[in-house]
């Protein structure tokens, strides 16, 4: 790529990590980065560092870096590269994960699994882990004007919010078409787990079966597959773009719902806390959600926190188990530093497993801006 | 006057803009495709503090010839106590009467040195007096002998040093980002109070006990307060090299600000900017009128690409460059353009290295500023 060789060694990377101010073992993105792959690629060295593991693919790092470094990426390859130097165990409960759609199709979620099956497969006993809840409809409007993208995790635990999303778009006239129509994943998370040539199997196939119900505006839930697909997918796994339009719901709410529709919302006095997880800094930036909560008359409270340690399923891993615990009490302890009266009755969080992690750790029902929005619109 | 500003860049100009300009009342946009040079930063601002013959400067007001070239002493004046509220209202305390008495406070390589406004962590002082100072092995940037001969050489008194063996969860991979995270922590806090009751033992109680600066990244004024009360004596940092503690502390708690207050803080590259607004790479498009805080050679506004061609970040065209690191070209992207306001580092003959200190930053964004408000003014 064309800027792997061009880290200035300025450290800005390091600043914005969030694993290293957590993990005294990890290595940090400049010497697991830019600095192995100097010379592990360039050099052809085959050392690897085994502390590439505890990185949670956020990208902040990347984000942070003035050379456009793709320095996550080059973290990615580090992974591939080193998986080979791990248990077979571990290698095989990576490969599952990495395919999380496969996953949504078992019988049991995976809050179901027995915890001593768990253990075995070097499944974190601390995280909380995602009850079912599938999707039970799907609008099928002859000539869509939106397709929403509906990922490996809204399919199967997010039934309700996809629901939510639907029914506030058709209430603001648009007809909506769920793409793709079997269940698929973008490769976000074989990718964060260095397994780059599966990401690149899962995307393609994703792509395939995107343009068998094509749309020109494709809405995301979740900030890590609107990153992937608009960003990654072209630059990373040689896609081209599905869509002409590919951005977040709440994006395209905030800029397209007219002033009647907030006009029937008055959550005056209310405060609503709001997390922009790690990916979606990355993907879009901070604020949107913000302002969609500021339009319904509520005051929106950014949590404050770079990454919540969810990570995807990087918390599901037993040898993630302290990082994510960490990540998990500074979401904690950053809620308690803003001293909220009343105590905020919601977050939200367009990740379902960030929602998870942020409830378990701070004890404030997390959900999805949609879920949220729909809820408000139909009390009771 | 339009209520809509984009800023471009989240570096020290462009988080000030900002602020200025969400002050008076703004709505406001930041946009970024990188992280500002904060972290290369120890979080102090001088500007002329010594004279030609590299002499301190006891009072700014004694360089009224060199200052003036920038802004008049009045606007100096108001200047530095607009920063200091400013580093208030983000939760950073200063410790001086900007232009009343310049404090002295050391540099990375222990030079007492004048400084118009310190961060309340930072060690600074009315007149030279004789420290001690306590530093870990393991922290490599921070060479004790040689920083206390400096001190002893600019000041003519005693710098005490004590060096100590490293916590057991070190690793030579540590960085300053590492040791602040640890002390982040209860365990790392316990650690520290312990360690420091031995170091002390033998060294002078009167004097101020000084360590490297990585006492913590959110918690470090608790973290100060509680040392200096098990102590007995003011207990406070000196600055370090990159990743500078200071800046990233003074970035974080800026940004965190400024999200609360609406601002919506995006992550994109700016490829056009002109009358309406500016266009990312990724297609979208922000309404306002522009600032351009996109930083200087290294900094962001020149990007130097892998094959050694130069390209302006902000307007995407290609630099032309011989190679030779002299013959880098000064940014002035501003011109005469009417669609776009410059500040900071990327407004053409600004550079802090040979233009008295990292305080033309904030000369650069005042001046933009007190311009800005003629303006608004004449338009009334
Ligand atoms: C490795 C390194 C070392 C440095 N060392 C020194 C030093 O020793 N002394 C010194 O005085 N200065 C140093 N600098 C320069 C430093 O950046 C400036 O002195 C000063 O702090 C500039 O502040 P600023 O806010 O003007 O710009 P910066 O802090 O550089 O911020 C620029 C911002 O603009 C953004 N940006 C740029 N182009 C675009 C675009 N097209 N679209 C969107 N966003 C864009 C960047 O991502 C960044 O957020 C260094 C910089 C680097 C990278
Ligand atoms: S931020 Fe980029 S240039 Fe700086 S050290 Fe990291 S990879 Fe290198
Ligand atoms: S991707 Fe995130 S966790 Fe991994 S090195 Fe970069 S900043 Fe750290």
């Amino acid at each position: 790529m064309l800027n792997d060789d061009a880290c200035l060694k300025c450290s800005l990377c390091i600043a914005a990590c969030p694993i290293v101010r957590v993990d005294s073992a990890f290595s940090g993105p400049k010497a697991l980065g830019p600095e192995w792959w100097r010379s592990a690629v360039a050099d052809d060295l085959q050392e690897t560092d085994p502390s590439v593991d505890d990185c949670t693919f956020c990208q902040l790092c990347e984000e942070a870096c003035p050379a456009q470094v793709p320095v996550a990426h080059l973290i990615a390859q580090h992974k591939d590269r080193h998986r080979h130097h791990r248990s077979k165990v571990a290698r095989l409960r990576d490969f599952a994960l990495a395919h999380p759609h496969w996953i949504g199709r078992l019988p049991i979620g995976p809050d179901k699994v027995p915890r001593i099956f768990a253990k075995a497969v070097r499944l974190s006993g601390n995280a909380d882990y995602p009850p079912k809840s599938p999707l039970s409809f799907s609008p099928r409007p002859s000539v869509p004007d939106i397709g929403l993208f509906v990922d490996c995790f809204n399919r199967d635990y997010g039934g309700e919010t996809v629901q939510a999303a639907v029914w506030i778009l058709h209430q603001l006239g648009y007809r909506v078409q769920l793409v793709p129509e079997e269940a698929h994943c973008c490769g976000a998370a074989a990718y964060a787990s260095g397994r780059l040539k599966d990401a690149k199997d899962i995307a393609s196939s994703t792509y395939d079966a995107l343009k068998r119900t094509p749309v020109s505006t494709l809405l995301t839930l979740n900030a890590t597959c609107d990153g992937t697909i608009r960003d990654e997918w072209p630059r990373y796994l040689g896609l081209n773009s599905p869509a002409a339009v590919i951005m977040p719901w709440t994006d395209w709410i905030v800029s397209h719902a007219p002033q009647q529709f907030w006009q029937r919302l008055s959550e005056k006095d209310r405060k609503v806390l709001v997390h922009t997880t790690c990916r979606g800094k990355v993907a879009q930036g901070e604020g949107s959600m913000e302002q969609l909560v500021a339009l319904t008359s509520a005051m929106p409270v950014p949590l404050g926190i770079a990454c919540c340690g969810a990570a995807g399923s990087y918390a599901f891993k037993a040898e993630h188990e302290d990082a994510a615990q960490a990540l998990g009490k500074s979401a904690k302890a950053a809620l308690d530093e803003l001293d909220l009266v009343p105590e905020p009755e919601s977050m939200l969080v367009d990740s379902g497993t960030c929602a998870l992690h942020l409830h378990q750790y701070t004890d404030v029902p997390a959900l999805h801006p949609a879920l949220w929005l729909y809820k408000k619109l139909n009390p009771g | 006057m339009r209520r809509e500003w984009v800023v471009v860049g989240k570096g020290p100009s462009g988080l000030l803009s900002a602020s200025l300009l969400l002050s008076a009342g703004y709505d406001v946009t930041i946009v970024a495709h990188g992280q500002g040079s904060f972290p290369l930063w120890s979080g102090t601002l001088d500007f002329y503090s010594v004279d030609q013959q590299l002499r301190p400067v006891a009072h700014p007001g004694d360089h009224r010839d060199l200052l003036s070239r920038y802004l008049s002493y009045d606007q100096w004046l108001s200047g530095w106590d607009t920063w200091r509220q400013i580093l208030a209202s983000i939760g950073v305390e200063t410790q001086v009467d900007a232009m009343g008495a310049n404090l002295l406070s050391p540099t990375v390589t222990g030079v007492l040195y004048p400084r118009y406004v310190v961060p309340g962590w930072q060690y600074a002082c009315p007149v030279p007096e004789p420290v001690t100072v306590v530093s870990w092995h393991g922290i490599v940037d921070l060479d004790l002998e040689s920083w206390a001969a400096r001190y002893q050489l600019s000041s003519g008194l005693e710098a005490e040093i004590r060096y100590r063996p490293a916590p057991p969860s070190w690793s030579p991979r540590w960085t300053a980002l590492h040791w602040a995270g640890f002390f982040d922590t209860e365990v790392g806090m316990a650690w520290l109070e312990h360690d420091l009751d031995e170091a002390a033992v033998g060294t002078n109680a009167q004097y101020p006990l000084l360590l490297p600066q990585v006492i913590g990244i959110r918690g470090t004024e608790k973290i100060l307060n509680r040392l200096s009360l098990a102590l007995g004596r003011t207990v406070k940092e000196i600055p370090l090299v990159a990743p500078a503690l200071g800046g990233i502390r003074i970035q974080e708690r800026w940004q965190r600000f400024l999200v609360r207050q609406g601002v919506r803080l995006l992550t994109g590259e700016v490829i056009l900017v002109n009358n309406d607004g500016v266009k990312l790479a990724d297609g979208r498009m922000l309404a306002g009128r522009t600032v351009l805080a996109t930083g200087g050679v290294l900094g962001g506004g020149l990007r130097v690409n892998w094959d050694h061609t130069v390209v302006n970040t902000a307007t995407g065209e290609a630099v032309l460059w011989s190679g030779n690191p002299e013959d880098l070209p000064v940014l002035s992207i501003g011109g005469d353009s009417s669609s776009y306001d410059v500040v900071g580092r990327s407004s053409g003959n600004w550079n802090g290295d040979v233009h008295g200190g990292a305080g033309q930053t904030l000369a650069s964004v005042l001046k933009w500023w007190y311009s800005l408000q003629q303006e608004v003014s004449l338009a009334k």
